[in-house]
């Protein structure tokens, strides 16, 4: 038994690798990007919001500008439990400082322009001296903020708190870490421009080719509209085929040219490579800088391991684009919602539906079954939307019925409530608890209609299995009463398929109800997993598909052993 | 098979009933825990207002003392109980002393310059000392922010009660900075303050920390000074550090997650101190801009925020500690709102402007589906409500309905604008895309001439929305008033497309090229792509108008639908020959450049039609750095008509503002700038005890 679990355990792995990975890939070459949820706000797009400036600050934040591959790799490598390399740090808040990132290569070789380059004669030492660590010493300001972490550092021992290697380095660390983001920000603005340089210097070098090859053929002797028209369509610089469809500038190709120093647009492509490598110095400098502080250890280390070899740690799920918050954050808060409402749907369903399986399987095929059988059809064949819509108009909608709240889990008053219903002065008051059971009818209402059929079926049919076995007729024959057959010889057999959709009941629950979720405004897991898709928010997509996966498999290794724990016949051995 | 009663099951049974009781009786012990808090709480916050009100009148000092120590033993009593709850308003705040109650003349009828002060007041003269100022440069003293109407001259009025706002969205999160949603403005607008804003009516910058600044005429440099009487909700003074730390220690820094307001506000190059109440900003470049986006940056409380952990602030959800007329009921850092609750703001009772807010409390709720959100309405669970345009056209003379419920329909600064968008450069980009005919403004003005706009907004848009003629909202003094719509006029727009060279000579119906040029060779048919995000009805009835439009003018049009993240990668690559989609602004003027200048065709900027206009772009750089307003206006007044002439975009509508609003809102105003809710009061459903 031991040994098939472990083969099972052990099997999830590449089964995990595989979904991951699939989704991965199917995310990072749809089309589009997560760009779109950043602009749009209510259907309408902010005219003022620098969207594509953001994008690439958040482009970097998150890596996205790597392979997707590399992306994948690195995702990998902050859900594994065990990481590999230099440990992050753990800050006061809980939350994780990350070794800094290294500086991106500059996207040309600035030898590519020759000498025309106006840098300084010294540029990394000059780099290094603004980017010098400062003393803790140095300055009142720095010697108050050290004697501040340090001092907290103390009141964390005191309280048996962890505390880093280092504590006084806290405030170079954070000064280091701000100047070292500034920088590489700048560092990938000047890219940018130097990009769109470019893009400026090819067009501008088409021009001149069309006068030059206008003139060219009106020497010829063509008509010089003629000549204007041919020369248009026909001269291209070369430049232009390394300038990409949205201005992504291929640099290998373009290394490969020689520019036209005199077109007038080379002066600003050589002022934004000066700019660019300069900033790109700056932003290796004030790395050197933040690094020198990290290994100083301003925090403790997270999660236990051996130096900065292995080390074990949770699993970090990372950040929503769209939301910017930790994802494990938003699990934390949707997951309880859902599951409440599955709590109270799941037992109601089976509680109804089980029964009346059972009782129609013993009226097989009188009128109990044939009604029961038809109506719980019919009901599993009425589109949940349809029935949640005309749920709040007809129950929910004062003007009708108004027996029920509209949406939401609480009333507006909820807050100011007792928890348990009262009686004041002789006016019934709620109570938080009744208020919330109360708005949890209808969506669970909806929730629990279409499950019927389904249960009912599978019970009937497993219990008709067994009521023409042999053993069963031989109960009856040797005078059982109806009642102990129907109860110990055919229910208990029939639990081996109500077992198995039993197990994957859990599953569904995680992902929660879409439909249910959006009509009744309840912020559960369905609504985080459409809102995720409709924006693209990869690491929420992924964190739900792998939370979900993983629940899956042990859901289906579960129902595998209570298999074996239900029938004796089965073992696994 | 037995089914006997054992006597392991009664132990198993009695167990379980001990354990209910317990869990019972546990509940009832809590319940009442809560219920004695929750009274506790409810004094407390009676004494405030009672405080703020008596502490506001002159030799109430004996009064003011015993209600102090009244205040005292009510918290002493909550930090003692057996449960942690954290009390509202005491934020930071672990005991009170006379010396550190902040007490604030809250007369209004003084306009927030009383003279009665009280012992324990700051000094509010405002004699105009200009010592703080630049020498040479003119000071633009403000008048202090008052409401734009006296709610309390309006029959009927009562303080006190809640208004409940519903939402059709989730905000994420509503920590300033962090979050950048329509909603969460709302919500922070109503707790945080700017150093000025726009004037309800007239659209003026106007102070409201600033009592008084300095703009540069060349624009590089901005020096403001702070009202001295600003107070954040918990009594601490909004001080020139302050609006420093903002900028250089919040939005400047780069641990902390605020790229979209970083990326906006990235002209500022340094903010200096000068003395306790000036401050200074330096700007790297002169763009008119500069005034609006510094000065409308919300003012955090350092002393509040300076406390927090990088990460702890980029983590929040609802981090709001301000100095307007409203904070959050709760401020815990350790336990904050979370999406799916409704959020509660509540009267600031400490609130240092002239006039307090009407309202106890404002709610907002999320209900996203719009039927529930109707039906939520109609059931009382909500006072206002955006309602969709066919909830609109139905109820709109539904004489039932507007007894209870006023509609209010109007377009603000805030009003987006639809638009179709012609591909006006090689399609795709780059030099080798092919050319659509839109490249030619006389098509362009003839697609426009080709749709009846009327029409649309009455048959597409159930009647809701006015004609456009440009980018700026018709209310903004930036829209150039002697502009009208282009003519819906089929017979002109065919005579342009044959001007242009588009004549149908085989009969097919759809015309062809007879010219032979760079753009197309002769016999190309007019036919092009439109692509309309998928948003249900209204993109189909778009659809079906615009394919039978083009066919009465000889144009096929293919439309083609997709999803907006596809639609957004497919307008960053120019890869298109018709959109259509809409602007939002926030603004009365918004910057010009990222959308019409020609150096926004490269570099990823919002130039997707690839219209390049230099009259308009010369028109935008020259406007751009126009600090005077009346000049830079004409410079916009003929920015538009260029716009007007070349047609890049065909303009559709304007959508205006729609709310319904229950009867028992008073006060209710529609301005240019939307709705002041902190100026609604609620008719006749008194909740607490008047003040001041």
């Amino acid at each position: 038994m031991l040994g098939y679990i472990t083969r099972r355990l052990l099997f999830m792995i590449p089964t995990l690798f595989g979904i991951t990975f699939l989704v991965f890939m199917l995310l990072a070459l749809a089309p589009g990007g997560i760009g779109a949820s950043l602009r749009s706000a209510g259907g309408n797009v902010d005219a003022d919001s620098k969207a594509s400036l953001q994008m690439l600050y958040i482009e970097d934040r998150y890596g996205l500008d790597d392979h997707p591959v590399v992306q994948y790799f690195r995702w990998l490598g902050r859900i594994s439990p065990v990481k590999l390399g230099r440990r992050s740090l753990r800050n006061y808040a809980g939350d994780l400082e990350t070794p800094p990132r290294s500086v991106k290569d500059l996207p040309i070789d600035p030898a590519w322009f020759g000498d025309s380059l106006k840098l300084p004669e010294d540029l990394e030492g000059e780099m290094a001296e603004r980017h010098a660590a400062v003393a803790d010493d140095a300055t009142a300001a720095r010697v108050a903020a050290v004697n501040e972490a340090k001092a907290l550092a103390e009141e964390r021992e005191d309280e048996g708190l962890a505390v880093g290697e280092d504590p006084a380095a806290i405030p170079e660390y954070k000064d280091a870490n701000k100047a070292y983001l500034r920088a590489r920000a700048q560092y990938l603005f000047a890219t940018r421009s130097l990009g769109s340089a470019i893009a400026q210097y090819a067009t501008e070098d088409t021009e001149r080719l069309i006068k030059q090859e206008t003139s060219r053929l009106i020497a010829e002797g063509v008509a010089p509209d003629v000549a204007q028209r041919q020369a248009a369509a026909l001269a291209r610089s070369p430049f232009n085929m390394a300038v990409g469809a949205s201005n992504v500038i291929n640099y290998g190709l373009l290394e490969q040219l020689t520019p036209d120093i005199t077109v007038p647009a080379w002066q600003s492509v050589l002022e934004a490579a000066t700019d660019t490598v300069q900033k790109q110095a700056e932003a290796t400098a004030a790395l050197a800088r933040v690094n020198a502080a990290y290994d100083r250890g301003p925090y403790p280390k997270a999660g236990v391991g051996f130096g900065n070899v292995i080390s074990f740690d949770w699993p970090d799920f990372g950040k929503s684009f769209s939301i910017g918050r930790p994802v494990i954050d938003l699990i934390g808060e949707a997951l309880p919602v859902t599951l409440l409402i599955n709590a109270l749907a799941i037992p109601l369903i089976y509680l109804i539906a089980v029964p009346f399986g059972m009782h129609a399987a013993a009226r097989h095929n009188k009128l109990f079954d044939k009604l029961s059988g038809s109506i719980f059809v019919m009901l599993w064949s009425i589109p949940v939307v349809w029935a949640g819509v005309l749920a709040i108009g007809f129950l929910a909608d004062k003007q009708y019925l108004g027996l029920f709240p509209a949406s939401g889990l609480h009333s507006n008053s909820a807050d100011s409530m007792a928890y348990l219903p009262t009686w004041n002065n002789g006016v019934f008051e709620p109570g938080y608890l009744l208020d919330t059971l109360w708005h949890l009818v209808l969506p669970v209402m909806c929730l629990v209609y279409g499950g019927f059929a389904v249960l009912a079926k599978q019970t009937r049919a497993a219990m008709l299995d067994n009521y023409t076995m042999d053993f069963v007729r031989t109960a009856r024959a040797k005078g059982v009463s109806d009642h102990d057959v129907k109860w110990y010889h055919v229910f208990r057999n029939s639990l081996l398929p109500i077992i198995t959709i039993f197990v994957l009941v859990f599953p569904a629950m995680l992902a929660g109800s879409v439909v249910i979720e959006r009509i009744f405004s309840i912020p559960g897991m369905g609504s985080l997993i459409l809102n995720a898709i409709f924006n693209m928010d990869r690491d929420v997509i992924l964190a739900n598909v792998f939370i979900i996966a993983v629940v899956n498999l042990f859901a289906l290794l579960l129902a595998d052993l209570l298999y074996a724990a239900a029938d004796p016949r089965v073992t696994y051995d | 098979m037995q089914n006997r009663f054992s006597f392991k099951d009664g132990v198993m049974l009695i167990l379980l009933i001990v354990v209910g009781v317990l869990v019972l009786v546990g509940m009832y012990g809590n319940d009442r825990v809560l219920t004695e808090v929750r009274e506790v709480e409810a004094k407390i916050s009676e004494l405030e207002v009672a405080m703020a009100a008596g502490s506001s009148k002159a030799g109430s000092g004996a009064n003011v003392a015993a209600l102090r120590s009244e205040l005292n033993a009510l918290r002493d009593a909550i930090a003692s109980r057996p449960i942690n709850v954290y009390v509202s308003g005491a934020a930071g705040a672990t005991g009170v002393t006379a010396g550190e109650m902040p007490v604030q003349n809250t007369e209004h009828d003084h306009a927030g310059h009383g003279e009665s002060g009280g012992s324990v007041a700051p000094s509010t003269t405002s004699s105009q000392s200009d010592s703080w100022a630049r020498p040479g440069y003119e000071i633009m003293w403000q008048e202090p922010w008052a409401p734009t109407s006296n709610p309390r001259d309006v029959p009927g009025f009562e303080q006190g009660g809640e208004f409940t706002e519903i939402f059709s969205a989730q905000p994420p999160r509503f920590t300033p900075y962090l979050a950048g949603d329509v909603y969460s403005r709302r919500i922070t607008d109503q707790v945080m303050q700017t150093l000025a804003a726009y004037d309800p009516e007239t659209l003026a910058t106007r102070g409201v920390l600033a009592d008084a600044w300095q703009f540069d005429p060349d624009g590089m440099w901005l020096r403001v000074h702070i009202n001295p009487n600003a107070r954040f909700s918990d009594g601490e003074p909004v001080t020139a550090e302050d609006v420093r730390w903002t900028f250089e220690d919040f939005i400047f820094n780069t641990r902390i997650e605020a790229e979209r307001s970083r990326s906006t506000l990235e002209m500022i190059e340094d903010v200096e101190v000068i003395d306790e109440q000036t401050v200074e900003f330096t700007f790297n470049k002169a763009v008119f801009t500069n005034l609006a986006y510094t000065m409308g940056a919300y003012i955090l409380p350092k002393h509040f925020f300076s406390k927090l952990e990088e990460s702890t602030i980029n983590q929040s959800t609802g981090l709001l500690l301000g100095s307007g007329p409203f904070r959050l009921e709760t401020l815990d850092v350790d336990n904050q709102w979370s999406p799916g609750e409704d959020i509660v703001i509540v009267r600031n009772e400490r609130y240092w402007g002239p006039q307090k807010a009407p309202l106890g409390s404002m709610r907002f709720k999320v209900i996203s589906e719009q039927t529930a959100a109707m039906v939520g309405y109609n059931n009382g669970d909500g006072d206002m409500l955006t309602p969709s345009s066919t909830q609109y056209s139905e109820l709109r003379s539904d004489t039932d309905f507007l007894a209870d419920n006023a509609i209010y329909k109007w377009v603000n600064m805030r009003s987006p604008y639809s638009f179709i968008g012609w591909q006006c450069g090689r399609r795709g980009g780059s030099p080798d895309g092919k050319w659509t005919p839109f490249h030619d403004k006389r098509v362009r003005r003839a697609m426009t001439m080709s749709l009846d706009r009327e029409a649309m907004i009455r048959d597409i848009y159930a009647g809701v929305g006015v004609v456009s003629t440009g980018p700026n909202s018709p209310s903004s003094p930036s829209s150039n008033p002697n502009i009208s719509p282009w003519p819906y006029d089929l017979d002109q727009a065919r005579a342009l497309l044959k001007e242009a060279g588009w004549e149908d000579v085989d009969g097919d119906g759809i015309r062809e090229y007879q010219m032979d040029d760079e753009f197309f060779a002769k016999g190309t048919p007019f036919t092009f792509q439109f692509t309309i995000t998928n948003s249900g009805e209204t993109s189909e009835r778009i659809i079906s108008y615009l394919v039978s439009q083009c066919e009465a003018v000889g144009v096929k049009c293919e439309p083609r639908v997709v999803d907006w993240s596809f639609y957004s990668d497919m307008l960053k690559r120019r890869d298109f020959d018709a959109m259509i989609m809409g602007w939002s602004a926030s603004a009365p003027e918004s910057d010009p450049k990222q959308i019409w200048h020609n150096n926004s065709i490269l570099d990823q900027g919002d130039n997707f039609i690839q219209w390049d206009s230099q009259v308009a772009s010369d028109l935008i750089d020259k406007g751009r750095t126009t600090m005077n307003q009346d000049e830079r206006m004409q410079v916009w007044h003929d920015f538009h008509a260029v716009i007007h002439d070349e047609q890049p975009y065909t303009f559709v509508r304007v959508s205006p503002w729609i709310r319904m609003i229950k009867r028992d809102i008073g006060n209710v105003q529609t301005y240019p700038v939307g709705l002041e809710t902190s100026e609604f009061f609620r008719v006749g459903e008194s909740t607490s005890t008047p003040t001041g």
